[in-house]
């Protein structure tokens, strides 16, 4: 049994199969990317472990826990202990770096004094202690990706899950953050799902490069 | 003052009513209530709500000015219902997401990212509940209290054998009492214009 395993996942919107018989094994602390065109289901395969989309087949076990079977999420997101950085970000824009960091850890019963601590170090750690009290509109595009990844890191989940997250960077800051993505998994150890349509990132961030293509492993 | 009330009660409950829509299958039926309360006329809804409560075992909210919340909230529901959806069909949903894989449950994620986005939907939304209360007569003619009066229904009393300065003043008040909240709306939340 690996750390993550899909078995026969299938998913529709409507008459469009996302999803078809889908099967992945995802072992502890791999990173794995998750490559392919548009609308091949690399996003809803995201959604499906996140717990945002509920399988129509198959079932999903993360850590020998089955977490969704056949119609049913059988652990809710908030659950799930995974973090994610969406494709567009989702920073929320009414609040400054430090409260977007620090939401999360207030929502899960963090002691104040140890949540500000560990927003500090996780602004330190990628590289924006000087921009703590800004909102989001007001940081660059790279930086605006730094605080994506330190909220969805600041709570130490185990799996990490990433939805094209550098598409709209130019080549230098995506080699940059993905450098820091790389020894952020090398220090916290977890789980890397990336999902990309570009081959350079693929290149940059996989252990295994897992190709999709019209809801299947191709 | 009960205008201001009710615009209250109709914010908060559009607005929950609103975020139930945007992400419950129950939509069509919340909808077709809401619309369908909207559209009787207030005088067969008091009617209803009068015969509903008038009775001795349920005399302690007759008597009290919450029958009469109770007939605006019922009426003007659909209004603020569906000007909060249209503010939160605004805000991507990914927010909400965030929240969720955030560990935020359900309050949480309303009261520290849905209303704090909403919060000039929300105004907008007290706003035009606040007006078409105040200027509602057949729920105010016929569910308020003895002595507790609307405007518009004290009005109303009055044409028949006030004196007219004192009916005139009061329209005045009542035109002031709605004019108001459009000044401090306008203070607020500047007009961006039209954009062509």
């Amino acid at each position: 049994m690996s750390y993550i395993d899909v078995d026969h996942v299938s998913k529709s919107f409507g008459t469009r199969v996302a999803i078809n018989q889908l099967s992945l094994h995802i072992e502890r602390s791999e990173r794995l990317v998750l490559f392919g065109p548009s609308g091949c289901g690399k996003t809803t395969v995201l959604r499906l472990l996140a717990g945002l989309e509920v399988p129509e087949q198959g079932s999903i076990q993360i850590d020998g826990r089955v977490v969704a079977s056949a119609g049913k999420n059988l652990v809710s997101p908030e659950k799930r202990d995974l973090g994610m950085v969406f494709q567009y970000l989702a920073l929320w824009p009414h609040m400054t770096v430090q409260q977007n960091l620090a939401f999360g850890l207030n929502a899960r019963g963090v002691p104040k004094r140890e949540a500000h601590v560990r927003v500090r170090e996780m602004v330190q750690r990628v590289g924006l202690e000087h921009r703590i009290d800004a909102k989001p509109h007001q940081l660059s595009g790279g930086e605006q990706q730094r605080v994506a990844l330190a909220r969805a890191l600041v709570s130490r989940p185990s799996i990490l899950l990433m939805d094209e997250p550098l598409s709209s960077l130019d080549d230098e800051r995506k080699r940059t953050i993905a450098s820091d993505l790389l020894s952020l998994q090398s220090q916290f150890g977890f789980t890397l799902i990336y999902v990309t349509h570009d081959r350079s990132e693929a290149a940059m961030l996989a252990l295994r490069v897992c190709q999709l293509r019209n809801g299947r492993v191709a | 003052m009960y205008s201001a009330v009710a615009a209250t009660v109709l914010m908060a409950l559009g607005f929950l009513l609103g975020h139930v829509m945007l992400r419950d299958a129950r939509q069509p039926i919340l909808n077709f209530l809401t619309l369908a309360l909207f559209a009787i006329p207030g005088t067969v809804l008091s009617i209803g709500l009068v015969r509903l409560w008038n009775s001795p075992s349920t005399w302690f909210k007759y008597a009290t000015p919450a029958l009469l919340i109770l007939g605006y909230t019922a009426q003007y529901c659909a209004v603020t219902m569906r000007l909060s959806l249209a503010g939160l069909m605004l805000i991507p949903i990914s927010l909400d997401e965030a929240g969720r894989l955030s560990g935020a449950m359900w309050a949480r994620r309303l009261f520290r990212i849905s209303i704090p986005l909403s919060a000039r939907t929300l105004v907008c939304a007290w706003l035009a509940a606040y007006i078409l209360c105040l200027r509602d007569v057949p729920i105010a003619l016929l569910t308020a209290p003895p002595g507790a009066d609307p405007l518009s229904a004290r009005i109303l009393t009055l044409m028949a054998n006030g004196a007219p300065p004192m009916i005139a003043s009061l329209c005045l008040i009542m035109a002031i009492a709605s004019l108001i909240p459009l000044a401090i709306l306008a203070r607020v939340i500047p007009s961006r214009g039209i954009v062509r």
